[in-house]
């Protein structure tokens, strides 16, 4: 039999925690109600679907995942009446809330009464004049959200968090090359293009379609380190996956050298939050500008520009 | 000194020109006693705040709305959900 998680590359610690919990449930059958936190395309969803492909029902069939956008959720009455009864209600089955951050208040409520940490594996949750009764051996519960902030602290506390990290470039190459066929290519170019997915294996996956686009138009099947600035030209990318504005912020900083917020603002016509939400701090991760009160462009940023935008402009 | 009050063009209303206390153009009267001396086609002259009362506030009476909701309202409460069963 394959080994859980064998087709996922990195996030070590996540795939050990998460087989331990698997050979923990082929004892016990039961499972910690975990809460899988992690930035946006670091792959939540799809290790929660792979772990709950490796849980096995009483009958030894596999147990059906069910996955649930939380922010669609609208009500208790809701849940109960859609998802509950005919889906939940006396089945084997593992369930994921995702965007957990999203619940109504009035089913985090119900949520702190159904997996409080009491002992037992059953619940009987009392509603209106309804009893709906919840076995833990038959359900698993497991949640996932980009903001563990916005998630109600005590509903919080009830749940096991699994933290996510970011991918590592030779990960991410990894990724591209798993997901690209027919393809050949020089080991720098690949982590030149890996990069600039900036840590996030969804859009490494994306990169690799359009790179599988981009080899067919041009006719080839082997791309190489010279290839790299072409593809990015052709399709608008910035090296280590800069955007254009973050881009624009690092040309203005190279210019003057330093500058406040408010004169970033004025000239990029942004909002503080936008560039302090959306620019500043893929910059700061890459170390690309440092903020001590200014903004100050690092040698590394000053280096990516002279090495990126100037000489495209000789 | 009694207050001056005007008329609505500005003119100084006549003392003793209003309506005296008790003083009322209209009555009670049974409808069994006019019926004794009108056909069922007569013409009579009654009140029109009074008709009004009667009659056309029940035919001014908006219709109570139901809560039905929308077709758009429906859709938007409805749960979305992946059902995947491995083999």
């Amino acid at each position: 039999m394959e080994k859980p998680f064998a087709e996922l590359f990195g996030q070590i610690n996540v795939k050990k925690r998460l087989n331990f919990y698997l050979k923990a449930f082929e004892k016990t059958s039961l499972c910690p109600f975990l809460l899988l936190v992690g930035a946006k395309g670091l792959g939540k969803t799809e290790f929660a679907r792979q772990f709950g492909g490796n849980l096995k029902n009483s009958d030894g069939r596999n147990r059906p995942f069910l996955e649930l956008n939380c922010s669609t959720i609208k009500n208790l009455e809701g849940f109960f009446d859609q998802i509950h009864i005919p889906l939940i209600m006396d089945s084997e089955i593992t369930v994921l809330f995702d965007e957990a951050h999203e619940l109504p208040k009035d089913v985090t409520n119900a949520f702190l009464t159904i997996f409080n940490t009491e002992r037992g594996h059953t619940r009987d949750f009392h509603w209106r004049d309804g009893q709906y009764p919840f076995d833990f051996k038959q359900q698993t519960f497991l949640f996932a959200t980009t903001e563990p902030d916005k998630l109600f602290p005590p509903l919080k506390d009830r749940l096991t968090t699994v933290d996510f990290e970011d991918y590592e470039p030779f990960e991410l190459a990894q990724i591209l090359e798993s997901q690209v066929e027919d393809i050949s290519f020089e080991d720098e170019a690949l982590l030149e293009i890996a990069k600039t997915s900036r840590g996030n294996a969804r859009d490494c996956v994306k990169v690799a379609k359009e790179l599988t686009i981009w080899c067919a138009a041009n006719d080839t099947n082997i791309f190489q380190l010279k290839d790299f600035n072409k593809f990015c030209d052709d399709l608008g990318i910035n090296p280590l996956g800069v955007s254009h504005i973050e881009k624009k912020v690092l040309s203005i900083l190279r210019k003057d050298g330093q500058a406040s917020l408010q004169e970033l603002c004025a000239k990029t016509g942004l909002s503080r939050t936008a560039i302090q939400r959306d620019v500043e701090l893929y910059l700061m991760k890459k170390s690309l500008i440092k903020i001590d009160g200014k903004r100050h462009i690092t040698k590394e940023g000053s280096d990516y520009i002279d090495h990126h935008v100037k000489k495209k402009v000789k | 000194m009694a207050q001056v009050t005007y008329n609505k063009d500005g003119t100084p209303r006549k003392q003793g020109s209003g309506r005296k206390k008790g003083s009322l153009s209209l009555m009670e009267v049974r409808l069994s006693e006019l019926m004794e001396r009108l056909e069922l086609n007569d013409t009579v002259i009654i009140g029109r705040k009074w008709y009004e009362n009667l009659f056309k506030k029940v035919v001014d009476i908006a219709p109570q709305k139901t809560d039905t909701p929308s077709a758009a309202d429906a859709v938007e409460e409805k749960i979305a959900y992946k059902l995947t069963t491995f083999k």
